[in-house]
Formats: C-alpha cells, structure tokens, sequence
C-alpha cells in the first residue's frame, strides 16, 4: 500500500500512510466533515471548503496561551496518535487549538483523537499525501501562528515555549526544534539516532548562525500562518515538501531558525522495510528539490554552498563506498584499504558525544555509533539510486510510500 | 571540511558582528561551542590519519621494502597518506565551491515559481 511521511531533517521522517491515486492532487476534496471532541460529528456536503471562504479575522486568544494552531495529519496512526496529543497538552505553554487531521484513517485514529478532547477534520476523501492533509486543515487555522507535527512525535514539555521565542523576530518565516529518537534499540533506530546527534548537535548548528538551516523538519516545525499561506501551504510537487518550503522562504527573503533547546522525539523506523521507504522518499525528494530550485538558490548566500557540498558529500561517499574501497581493496590486495569505511569514526564521535553528553546518553552513543556506519552505507546506496533515477533516467518518483 | 572550515570561522564573524556595531548578532556562546567541536574534529582525523598511516607502514611497507614500522619506508607512507588527504579535501572543496559561484555570476536570478496562495475559509463547525 502507498504511504507517505516526512523527512526530518537533510536525512531525516514520519509516519502516515495514504492511498494515493496517480492523479491525485493536494487540493480540493469535495466535501469535509469534522469532529470534536466526543460527540460531534458534523458534515457539510456539496460545497469545497474553497468556495465557501470569507475574509479571515485573527482569532482572539487567551492570556498565557500561544496564539499558535497545532495541525496534526495521521494516516492509521491510532498506535501513536495519543502519545503526540498528550505531549502537547501538557505543555509549558498552551496552544490555542490542536487538530487533528484524520485523512481517512481505517483503525481508530480519530476516535482516539476525541477520546483526547481535540479537534478532529476529516476529508471526504483520503488527500493522498502529508501536505494535502494538513493543507486541508490550512484553511481553518485562525491564529498567526501554525505548528506542524507528526503523528509519532512527541514534544519536550518546553519545546513548543522555546520554538515561539525563535519567532519573536518578525523576518522569521519558521523555526524547527531538536529531533531525538524516542526508541533506540535496532541497528537502524541507533544508527539514526547517531546520526541525528551529529547533524543537530553540528551541522544544524552552523547552519542557524549563518541564517539558513538547510530544512524546517516537517515532523515539528512552527510558520507564521501568512506567510506560510503566501507560498501556498506544503507543495506536493516533490516527496520533501518541508524542504521545498524552506528553500522557498529564503528565495522570498524569510528567514528560518533552528532552535536546539526544542526538542522532539519521532518515532523512527526499527526495520528495514520501513527504512528503505523512508530513504527512498528521502533521497528523491532533496534531488527533486535540488532540480526545481537550484536557479533561485545559487542567489542565497551560503545556503548554495551547503546544498553543493550536501550534493557532492553524498555523491562522493556513495563512489568510495561502492566502487573506490573495494576496487581498491582487490587491485592492491591489501584488505586494510576497508579501513576506508571506518576510518572518520573518530571524527564523527566528537560531536556525537559532546551533543550526547549534554543529554547524558553518552554510553547509549558510543554503543550506538557503529550502526551509523551501517546506517549510512545503506543511505549512500538510495541517494545513488535516486540520483540515477531522477537526473539520468529522468523517471522521477511521485509515491508516497511508508513502512508502517 | 566545509562546515569544518565554516564554524572554525564562527568566532571571527562574531568579532566583525562586535566590531560592524551588531553584538546582538556575535552569539558568542554558539560560535566557540561550534568552533570547539569543530577542532574536535580536526583533532580526530589528524590522530586517525596518524594511525592508520602507522598501521599501513608497519604491514604493508615491510611486503615492498623489507623495512619496518621505523624504517626507511614509514615515514614517507605516512607523509604521502596525510598529504594526498588533506590536499584531495581541500582542493574539491575549492572546486565545489568555486563552480558554484561560477553558476552564480553566469545564471540570472531567476526564483523557483511558487505554488498558487492558500488561502483561509469559514472555520470548521464548533466543538459541540
């Protein structure tokens, strides 16, 4: 069955999973129904929420609650719906409104939403991926600010606090939080885990003091709720549309902001199956990405180098991992050329342990490090397949498709 | 190398943000944390680079020279190991990153179209 998810982060994911017709659009279901609460089940037939627009009135709020709409799309998310509403509720600081966005589940997923006293929409129709079910629920948002996250995630009980400081600074368009794996037990949960460290701890960090990390994650992301709506929501033009939207922002001079002290925690895939669905949507959407946006982006300062340096890191790692070690290895006859696919380990654990000491999970780290090695072997291999796909084969890959 | 080269220049563009009047802008606790990590690193792969060539000399130097982990043929392994790394990182790098502003100043600036505004409608039916 066709699913869909959210990268993370450059490499990052989540957790739903749609029926996607081939000619399936984001927009327009016909007819809507929502719920909320326990009891309520409303519908409004024959007319498109499109249609039946007014000019939007800011929504009052109260005093100590965020002027912030939580979208939450789920697909079968029944198992882990619960936990991400429960994390938002008791937050440090509230929301003004969470939804949730049922796109046509068929297990309990809106039952157990209500059974939580949130708002739940339904549309008429399954949407067919992430972005249509939360621009579904984009239309009803009233308040300046809009949060998306995951239906596996759940938040630190500050992390919604600290996000909403990163937007005091009106030129902030979105701000993204910390990602942490909540179980880290299989060879992929730690490598990714890992890898998670590194790039938050690292990567992430120098890209917010030069003002433009790489990528607002999807799976916990806050917009100005104009803004957002002037780019025209999450596009579905390629498998990353948390991507495509911050390299949009930037195009159109809005700034983007990762905060490290809002942290999250997905649910990350624990097999194989899952992870090459995760991958595979991954590694096409930033070559979809690249290829729709790269006129507009060697304009932005930095932000160009990052992606070049991302595109050829992982062109070349994928060459020395699949041809150069090896060939190497035989034509010498010397296996300790294989050290090549361990050698940067100690590179890597300087900024694993440091972001781990600071969570006190440094022996977790250490054990978890050489299902990194692992991890991003088997990534290399779905970039290089990607990359072949999409810019050589030009057969592009429209499918959302999750493990779960 | 690249991010590697970046935040080890963190702290000087906090200095020039002190010294253009933007303090506000320095983040001096972000970029010595990310500059620390950063030599971190440079430290790792320097003592990597250091055993790995010492490993390399000691069992495959002695199959070509006869010589051993001391000998003749060890250093020069090690020197060519380490030179030939850093000189290949650095010189793709310039390479990626001098292509890149070359596509700057030959593509005009042309933005990726965007998607068609969404827009808001009626809230949905109150909570009963």
């Amino acid at each position: 069955m066709p699913d869909w998810s959210q990268r993370r982060d450059p490499h990052v994911s989540t957790a739903l999973m749609i029926e996607k017709s081939p000619d399936s659009t984001e927009t327009s279901p016909p007819r809507w129904r929502t719920t909320s609460g326990l009891s309520s089940l409303r519908s409004r037939n024959s007319t498109s929420p499109i249609t039946a627009r007014r000019t939007r009135l800011p929504r009052p709020v109260e005093p100590g609650v965020a002027p912030v709409t939580v979208l939450i799309p789920a697909y079968n998310e029944a198992a882990s719906v619960a936990d991400t509403i429960r994390s938002l509720q008791v937050q440090t600081l509230r929301v003004a409104e969470i939804i949730v966005i049922d796109d046509c589940s068929t297990d309990d997923t809106a039952a157990v939403a209500r059974s939580l006293g949130v708002r739940v929409m339904q549309p008429a129709t399954n949407t067919g991926s992430k972005a249509g079910a939360q621009n579904f629920a984009l239309q009803f948002v009233d308040t300046p600010f809009t949060m998306a996250i995951d239906a596996d995630t759940s938040l630190a009980p500050d992390a919604i606090a600290e996000l909403m400081a990163a937007l005091d600074d009106p030129q902030v368009a979105a701000a993204c939080g910390f990602v942490v794996p909540r179980h880290v037990r299989s060879v992929w949960e730690r490598g990714r885990y890992v890898e998670y460290l590194f790039a938050f701890t690292f990567y992430k960090q120098v890209q917010d003091f030069y003002g433009k990390p790489l990528i607002a994650s999807g799976c916990f992301s806050v917009y100005r709720t104009d803004i957002l709506r002037a780019h025209g929501g999450w596009g579905t033009r390629t498998l990353a549309e948390d991507m495509d939207l911050t390299w949009s922002f930037y195009q159109s001079g809005h700034g983007v902001r990762f905060v490290p002290d809002a942290v999250c925690y997905p649910i990350e895939p624990h097999d194989y199956g899952f992870l090459s669905k995760q991958l595979k949507r991954w590694s096409h959407g930033f070559v979809q990405n690249v290829q729709l946006h790269w006129r507009g982006l060697v304009h932005v300062p930095f932000l160009r180098s990052a992606i070049a340096v991302s595109l050829w890191d992982a062109t070349l790692a994928a060459v020395v991992y699949f041809l150069a070690l090896p060939m190497l290895a035989v034509a010498f006859r010397n296996p300790w050329l294989l050290l090549g696919y361990v050698i940067d380990l100690p590179a890597i654990a300087v900024p694993v342990l440091a972001g781990a000491a600071q969570r006190g999970e440094t022996r977790k780290a250490l054990a978890s490090l050489p299902a990194f090695l692992v991890l991003r072997v088997v990534n290399a291999m779905f970039f290089l397949r990607a990359a072949w796909s999409e810019l050589v084969l030009r057969r592009s890959f429209r499918v959302y498709e999750k493990g779960h | 190398m690249f991010y590697l080269a970046t935040a080890l220049l963190m702290p000087f563009r906090s200095l020039w943000s002190v010294l253009a009047g933007r303090p506000a802008d320095a983040r001096w606790g972000l970029a010595l944390r990310q500059a620390a990590i950063a030599a971190g690193i440079l430290g790792a792969v320097w003592a990597t680079g250091w055993a790995i060539g010492w490993v390399i000399a000691a069992f495959a130097a002695p199959v070509a020279t006869g010589s051993g982990v001391g000998g003749v043929a060890g250093a020069p392994v090690r020197n060519a190991i380490r030179t030939a790394t850093l000189l290949g990182s650095i010189g793709t790098l310039a390479l990626v990153l001098t292509a890149v502003q070359l596509l700057r100043m030959m593509l005009p600036h042309r933005p990726t179209p965007r998607i068609a505004p969404a827009t808001s409608a009626d809230r949905a039916l109150p909570a009963a």
